[in-house]
């Protein structure tokens, strides 16, 4: 289908959740969640999907996992397209993706131990297998973490929120996948843990060969790991570069504007830039606007960002960007 | 198994007596044979209704019979019928609860409002009917009684299922290619435990009740079997003349529903691992 390299390639993804319906439950209007994602991954990057709340990004995460049906498009999954298989079909791609969860928490059964928890991940493909071999792989997943084998007799309530992440990753981690999806995995947790989380993320990385899908909205923390960075408005993509440019070069009005948003640690050069405060409110995904989804809100539309939707365009160095203005 | 012996007998005087009066219930029901000084079901004409005396210690009833032989008789005929209507009722309703939950969509539908033209009917009149369609005995009266138990579990294990399926930690075992069959017993049970257990004693005291309205109004257990409803009912005529005829047994019906409630609540407390080392 395409490069070997190429793990997942989504074309023309979109999720559209029935909102009204007439009384017969034909529906009426639409929620349109993600309208028209494309983008690939190669085999052992991290592509980041940044946005704010609401603008699809855990909903197409969850389109790749196959959680939802995608109203419309394909994913190819090492050259599969995964996004009609029935679930008997799907049996043999549903452990190499994994999900690691916002809410570490709550992704955690509160009445399995931490042992039970991993044992039942190693186990759930149905091969037979040796019980030594299974306590073996286990304890091999929790160093993996950073966790420590004698935990595994406790509960997940007994557990700092750093220590239920790494127990949720050692979970994915029992399936042997190659892609995992990390929907905002740091973004419940305190900041010193966060870096502990993204440092064990980068270096499972590096050991295992995986492949990231890392859903944020956290701009410096997707900078930090993502190798290729998206950014979403409305179901979108409106720019798509690599990580180093997001912030040396950001062409799209709305990532400008994210980028302003984003705290600088230093007094007087915080005091010294301009921000960019946009107006309004992102406009309700029943109700998109015409032509460009940003164009109520952006400072430079036009008459032709009224009635037309810009589509990605190359700017160069394989920086794409969904603007009339550029 | 320690700690959860801990968490149970932590919870004060209150669980410990009533600890002490359902273990005394299994026993008395157990070894009433033993323990009866006479037989329950021996009339006695010549000495009808006689108060507190040597040779009967609670008295006889209308009948000369004695009392205290027939309480510990009762006993079992209590214990008997509401384990097994509760562990009937407990039984369909976790398993219709759980599908109609889990699975969702034609089969929801059905097996709820199958559930709501249960409930549309007054539970006593329910049972009362099926009894009597069923026919006398011991085991009409458990299968009635347990029927009619039942449309509470699958509410409310189809209202928890509905929303521990949502969780993450369900999503999480579908990704991990758990059978269903494995979700739903190992992941959407357990986490129904808290309420059933609570439901399930609540239950048990319950379906005492159902059997002694059902003895007290006629439609129970054939007369000469000794039970508590129907004590309290034919002590009733001679309230003012000898009142322990029909307290004694209220009591015991009493005491016994308490105990059943306040030791589902310390097992319900014993068999949570979010609880551990707090009580």
């Amino acid at each position: 289908m395409s490069e070997p390299n190429i793990l997942l390639k989504v074309e023309n993804l979109k999720m559209h959740f029935p909102a009204e319906s007439t009384w017969f439950g034909k529906p009426t209007r639409f929620v349109k969640a993600v309208d028209g994602l494309d983008f690939q991954i190669e085999a052992g990057k991290t592509f980041g999907l940044v946005g704010e709340s609401g603008c699809g990004k855990t909903t197409a995460g969850k389109c790749v996992l196959r959680i939802f049906e995608p109203t419309e498009g394909k994913i190819y999954y090492q050259g599969t397209d995964i996004s009609r298989l029935t679930d008997s079909q799907l049996k043999p791609y549903r452990r190499n993706i994994q999900l690691i969860f916002q809410d570490p928490y709550g992704s955690l059964d509160p009445r399995q131990s931490v042992g039970s928890i991993v044992r039942e991940a190693v186990l759930a493909d149905g091969k037979k297998r040796l019980d030594l071999d299974v306590k073996a792989r286990v304890e091999e997943l929790l160093t993996l973490v950073e966790l420590d084998p004698s935990m595994a007799g406790r509960y997940p309530h007994e557990m700092s929120g750093g220590q239920r992440q790494r127990l949720g990753i050692a979970r994915a981690l029992a399936c042997d996948p190659k892609l995992i999806v990390c929907d905002e995995p740091v973004s419940a947790l305190d900041v010193s843990i966060q870096a502990q989380i993204i440092n064990l993320f980068e270096s499972l990385q590096k050991k295992l060969g995986l492949t990231y899908l890392f859903i944020a909205h956290d701009l410096a923390v997707v900078r930090h790991i993502a190798d290729t960075v998206a950014v979403m408005y409305l179901g979108h993509i409106v720019e798509m570069m690599d990580a180093g440019e997001l912030y040396a070069n950001p062409m799209h009005p709305y990532t400008k504007a994210l980028l302003s948003a984003v705290p600088i640690t230093d007094y007087y050069t915080e005091q010294k830039r301009s921000r960019i405060v946009l107006e309004g409110e992102v406009p309700s995904p029943i109700h998109a606007p015409s032509g460009c989804p940003f164009h109520p809100r952006c400072q430079f539309a036009t008459e032709l960002c009224k009635t037309q939707a810009p589509s990605l365009k190359d700017q160069g160095g394989n920086h794409l960007a969904a603007c009339h203005n550029l | 198994m320690k700690r959860k012996m801990k968490v149970f007998f932590n919870r004060g005087i209150l669980s410990g007596i009533c600890f002490v009066i359902v273990v005394l219930l299994i026993f008395v029901a157990v070894f009433a044979p033993v323990l009866a000084p006479c037989d329950p079901n021996v009339n006695d004409l010549r000495n009808v209704v006689k108060g507190i005396s040597g040779e009967h210690l609670l008295g006889t009833d209308y009948l000369g019979r004695d009392v205290l032989s027939r309480i510990l008789y009762g006993a079992r005929i209590s214990l008997y019928t509401s384990i097994l209507a509760g562990a009937l009722s407990a039984v369909l309703g976790i398993l219709l609860g759980l599908v109609a939950g889990y699975f969702g969509g034609i089969l929801n539908q059905t097996i709820m409002r199958m559930t709501d033209a249960i409930l549309a009917i007054p539970a006593l009149i329910f049972t009362l009917v099926l009894a009597s369609a069923l026919g006398g005995g011991v085991l009409s009266i458990v299968i009635s009684i347990g029927v009619s138990l039942v449309p509470t579990y699958i509410r409310m294990v189809n209202g928890q299922v509905l929303s521990i399926k949502e969780s993450d930690y369900v999503t999480a075992g579908k990704l991990i290619g758990l059978k269903n069959i494995r979700i739903l017993l190992k992941h959407l049970l357990p986490n129904c435990f808290p309420s059933l257990i609570v439901l399930f004693t609540m239950n048990l005291g319950q379906g005492i009740m159902l059997e002694a309205t059902m003895s007290y109004l006629g439609v129970g257990i054939a007369p000469p079997t000794a039970t508590w409803g129907a004590m309290v009912s034919d002590g009733y005529s001679y309230l003012t003349t000898a009142p322990l005829l029909s307290i004694l047994p209220g009591i015991c019906i009493i005491l016994v529903v308490v105990a059943f409630n306040v030791v589902g609540d310390g097992l319900r407390d014993a068999l949570d691992p979010r609880l551990r080392g707090k009580l």
